[in-house]
């Protein structure tokens, strides 16, 4: 009994240690969780997203004059006495259960205020059990529809880029452009993951490929990590849609695209929903053979603002000279525009910081992200948030949509393979 | 038809390479009795290899099979005498586990050292396909199922027609009566192992043809040669390679005729109705 | 403890063996000379199969002395006592179950490289054991009990040894089986073969054997001729039902 105790009495003692500490330091470092996979499959990519993060930080703690960003131009957060930001980095192993875990304790033990990181729909999900439960924003760049549209009662999660919605109707008005163009696309194939990112894509297809008055030829699902996705092409192939639609990461989407040239097939056009299409692992793997691929995206490296070339030159400095692009541009926003949001509420009461969230007066010039405005509606997500579609061409992905933003013309009509 | 056939072929070429992983799991399961859970990560590191002669010297995989297979080879053996013949002596749980801790500490290895991007040999001499009327056949997918039809057919003379082959074999029924006759029973097992993994290396380099490699691409494949080791008979090398080459067809056949998204339930199904009839697997004990 | 003048091939001094921490042989010495049976008698668990075990190498011996052809052979593997002339036909057979009989042969001529020597001890063995010529193609495990002890102690004959060692070859076979196969044992002794047997039954054995010695509580205890034993009164008593 004494000894419990004792016990007792020394974990109390050190939990007020750990909260005064956290007291403490609020007065000059404000913390923000970053939650991206630093080990496992995704690891690659998610070290590549957090020295983006890393950069970001960089910039809002140090003066950068000659970047036209938010925050950059001075020392910390100008409105709480040049208070720093520190990002918390925690390795969430591409595991939901893992990522739950250290968004729990990126809260309970960190003292951060607020969380983000390279997240998928699903894992934002489940860790808002948590930063419901806490009262701490999330925010997340995660795409599914059904995170902002009221079907879940999210409080503390709020989205500033895109949701499949936007990117899936961008896909079929580029189609309806190749028809205008006079490429003939009458036929669709879906290919998704089987998983919550894929799921949402397929449900946002089906309805607007009626909606659009597309024919569905196919619509399959795949497990993620295949060891073979011959018969998915096979399939394909006997289907032979006038596009294809796929969602699917980078482990996939390097094999399909391989398994496509083995079997000597591909569609007039092939559009990639984000996902492993937006990595720097799709390049460097397949090389030539994802010359006319589409992609949609959040962002392209041809968009034309003073920031977005500031951050192409400054990112390869941190990242060994691999370009900054789509996928971390999107999650790189969402650092800037928490740490942005601290500013205007000028407290990190999670009150104060929820109504900045909710209502962010950011100059969008000055932010990386192609928006031209910031407009929230009650479920907290952008709705003002545009994207782009990209085809790779010579070597790299130029924006082909929309047309006030666009750089190159689509080619609609890909070659096949034996005539490239 | 051509589709069936497509699909036939497709599952075939990915069947040899499941093949390949079951082999050298059932060769070692045999032979000593320990689970290799660390097949897969063989696989991956000849992957590597294949990977790096390729894109260092410009020239086709197939040249970097002797340099796989050799390289596996002695990690293997090498392996053996430092980890598993200490666990031999140990009790049976840090046998079944001590592969298992090898290939995690494998996976992370190469992590840390090759770092997680998907690598892809972009020009293995072999690009494109051939249109036979009804299938097309990847010119990248001839050399791999070569090259499983060559181990599977240098594996069976050696273990049937050797002195050392004998050996293995003789080892894998009955290690007293081995070491009475006059076998090293030690040496067995070292190359067993050792084989085992030069195995595992031919079939990454058959695989870094078509397939991307990144440090934990090993995991899949190796529960795909575990099922097809259950499926053809615990130990018994010729079972592992039908049971592999079922899983391929499996695989392929109920991704094109019933469902992409159900293909390995189908194996799991298939691998439910064998142990069902023939609990020890096709070519299981009699 | 010499019993006979005959050059030792086989000499155990003060053997003790046993398993982990557990000494079973505490005591155990004998010899045997060249071309001689010697049979060791005992009792189950008397420790007789651990000394055989400390002999061939399967486990290792926690003192004494063991030697062979005058040298030691304290840790030498099996396979390499296999290599100099020792052939151990185990307790329980240990037949490659899956093989042919004739393989399973084959496969005890694994020493042998040469091939016509091979095919010269193929021959000499079937002569020896017909009736295991008769069964040549046949999966060793699906022979009768009497049957697979013949064709082990044939595969043991396939390595041409200079010394056969049988691990309780009677075990589990009818009388008539137990004596055809001490007829062959006998067949063998007369080519020249070093003999050493281990036993319970021991009334059948001491027929037979040159010399015998018993072991009892992991120590040596009695030894003698065999003729001498059938008749010794203490042998009688514990070791032949009277």
């Amino acid at each position: 009994m004494n000894l419990k105790k004792a016990l007792s009495a020394a974990m109390i003692g050190s939990l007020m240690v750990v909260g005064l500490t956290a007291v403490a330091h609020a007065e000059d470092v404000i913390k923000i969780g970053w939650l991206a996979p630093l080990t496992g499959t995704a690891a690659e990519n998610g070290q590549q997203v957090t020295w983006a993060a890393e950069m970001i930080v960089d910039l809002i703690n140090e003066e950068h004059a000659d970047v036209n960003m938010l925050l950059a131009a001075d020392a910390g957060l100008p409105n709480l006495d040049g208070a720093k930001i520190e990002l918390v980095e925690a390795d969430t192993k591409g595991d939901t259960t893992v990522a739950t875990s250290e968004a729990r304790r990126l809260i309970s033990e960190e003292g951060c205020v607020a969380l983000t990181g390279q997240l998928t729909s699903g894992m934002s999900k489940a860790i808002s059990v948590i930063t419901e439960q806490y009262e701490v924003p999330l925010v997340t760049a995660g795409s599914a529809v059904t995170l902002t549209d009221g079907s879940e009662d999210y409080e503390w999660l709020f989205r500033y880029n895109l949701t499949d919605n936007t990117y899936i109707d961008d896909s079929f008005k580029l189609m309806g452009e190749a028809n205008e163009a006079g490429t003939e696309i009458k036929t669709v194939a879906f290919l998704s993951e089987d998983s919550e990112f894929g799921a949402n894509i397929v449900t946002v297809e089906e309805a607007l490929a009626d909606e659009y008055g597309y024919e569905v030829v196919e619509n399959m699902t795949y497990a993620a990590n295949s060891t073979s996705l011959s018969s998915e092409v096979i399939k394909l192939k006997e289907a032979n849609p006038d596009c294809l639609m796929v969602a699917g990461y980078a482990t996939d989407v390097i094999l399909l695209i391989n398994t496509m040239s083995d079997q000597d097939w591909f569609p007039k056009m092939l559009i990639g929903q984000r996902g492993g299409f937006v990595t720097a692992d799709f390049f460097s793997a397949l090389g030539e053979k994802t010359e006319y691929i589409f992609s949609t995206g959040g962002w392209a490296e041809d968009i034309q603002k003073d920031c977005i070339q500031s951050l192409e030159e400054i990112y390869p400095e941190y990242s060994k000279g691999i370009a900054f692009n789509e996928g971390m541009s999107k999650d790189c926003a969402d650092v800037l525009l928490i740490a942005s949001c601290i500013n205007q509420a000028g407290s990190t009461d999670p009150e104060a910081l929820a109504e900045a969230l909710k209502a962010p007066d950011a100059d969008c010039t000055q932010i990386f992200m192609p928006w031209t405005a910031i407009e929230m509606n009650e479920y907290n997500q952008n709705t003002a948030a545009t994207g782009v579609i990209m085809q790779v061409q010579g070597g790299s992905y130029k924006t082909v949509y929309p047309e006030e933003v666009k750089t190159v013309d689509a080619v609609f009509e890909a070659p096949t393979w034996s005539a490239r | 038809m051509s589709t069936l056939l497509q699909a036939l072929y497709e599952g075939l070429i990915n069947g040899t390479i499941y093949a390949l992983i079951a082999m050298g799991i059932a060769l070692v399961w045999g032979v000593m009795g320990i689970l290799s859970f660390s097949q897969g990560e063989f696989l991956m590191i000849a992957m590597f290899v294949a990977y790096f002669f390729s894109t260092a010297t410009g020239l086709p995989p197939i040249l970097a099979l002797p340099l796989c297979m050799g390289i596996l080879f002695l990690l293997g053996l090498g392996i053996y005498k430092t980890i598993i013949y200490k666990a031999l002596q140990g009790p049976t749980l840090s046998q079944r586990l001590i592969t298992f801790a090898l290939s995690l500490v494998l996976v992370n290895g190469m992590l840390m050292f090759f770092g997680g991007t998907f690598k892809t040999i972009q020009k293995t001499g072999m690009e494109g396909s051939i249109n036979l009327g009804p299938i097309v056949v990847a010119k990248n997918r001839i050399i791999p199922f070569l090259i499983a039809v060559c181990v599977f057919a240098f594996m069976l003379w050696f273990l049937n027609k050797t002195r050392q082959g004998k050996a293995i074999r003789a080892t894998s029924m009955d290690k007293t009566a081995a070491e009475h006759v006059g076998i090293n029973t030690e040496r067995s097992y070292a190359l067993a192992f050792g084989l085992s993994a030069a195995i595992a290396g031919a079939a990454g380099c058959a695989l870094s043809y078509y397939y991307y490699c990144y440090p934990s691409v090993g995991g899949n494949f190796q529960l795909f040669g575990f099922i097809a080791v259950v499926m053809g008979g615990f130990g018994s090398v010729e079972g592992a390679i039908v049971g592999g080459l079922i899983m391929g067809l499996v695989d392929s056949l109920t991704g094109v005729y019933f469902n992409t998204a159900f293909k390995y339930l189908g194996v799991c199904v298939i691998f439910m109705l064998i142990l069902q009839f023939k609990p020890k697997g096709l070519f299981g004990g009699k | 403890m010499s019993l006979s003048d005959k050059k030792k091939i086989i000499e155990v001094k003060n053997l003790r063996a046993g398993y982990g921490y557990v000494e079973v042989v505490h005591d155990v010495s004998f010899s045997v000379g060249e071309g001689e049976i010697l049979a060791i008698l005992g009792s189950n668990g008397a420790g007789k199969t651990s000394t055989l075990r400390a002999l061939t190498g399967e486990i290792k011996p926690m003192g004494g002395e063991i030697l062979y052809e005058g040298k030691s052979i304290v840790g030498v593997t099996p396979y390499k006592l296999a290599q100099m002339g020792l052939s151990m036909v185990p307790e329980g057979r240990h037949l490659f179950g899956d093989l042919s009989v004739q393989d399973n042969l084959l496969m005890g001529a694994y020493l042998i490289k040469d091939q016509n020597q091979l095919h010269k001890n193929l021959d000499e063995v079937y002569k020896l054991f017909p009736r295991v010529k008769e069964r040549a193609k046949q999966t060793a495990r699906t022979l009768s009990g009497g049957e697979q002890q013949m064709v082990a102690i044939a595969r043991g004959m396939m390595m041409n040894p200079k010394v056969l060692i049988l691990d309780e070859p009677s075990l589990g076979l009818m009388p008539k089986l137990v004596g055809e196969i001490f007829e062959f044992v006998k067949e063998i002794a007369r080519m020249g073969i070093t003999i050493l047997i281990v036993e319970q039954n021991a009334s059948e054995t001491l027929k037979f054997a040159d010399y015998a010695y018993v072991i009892q509580n992991g120590e040596t205890v009695i030894s003698g001729t065999g003729a001498e034993l059938l008749t010794n009164e203490d042998v009688k008593k514990a070791y032949l039902g009277g």
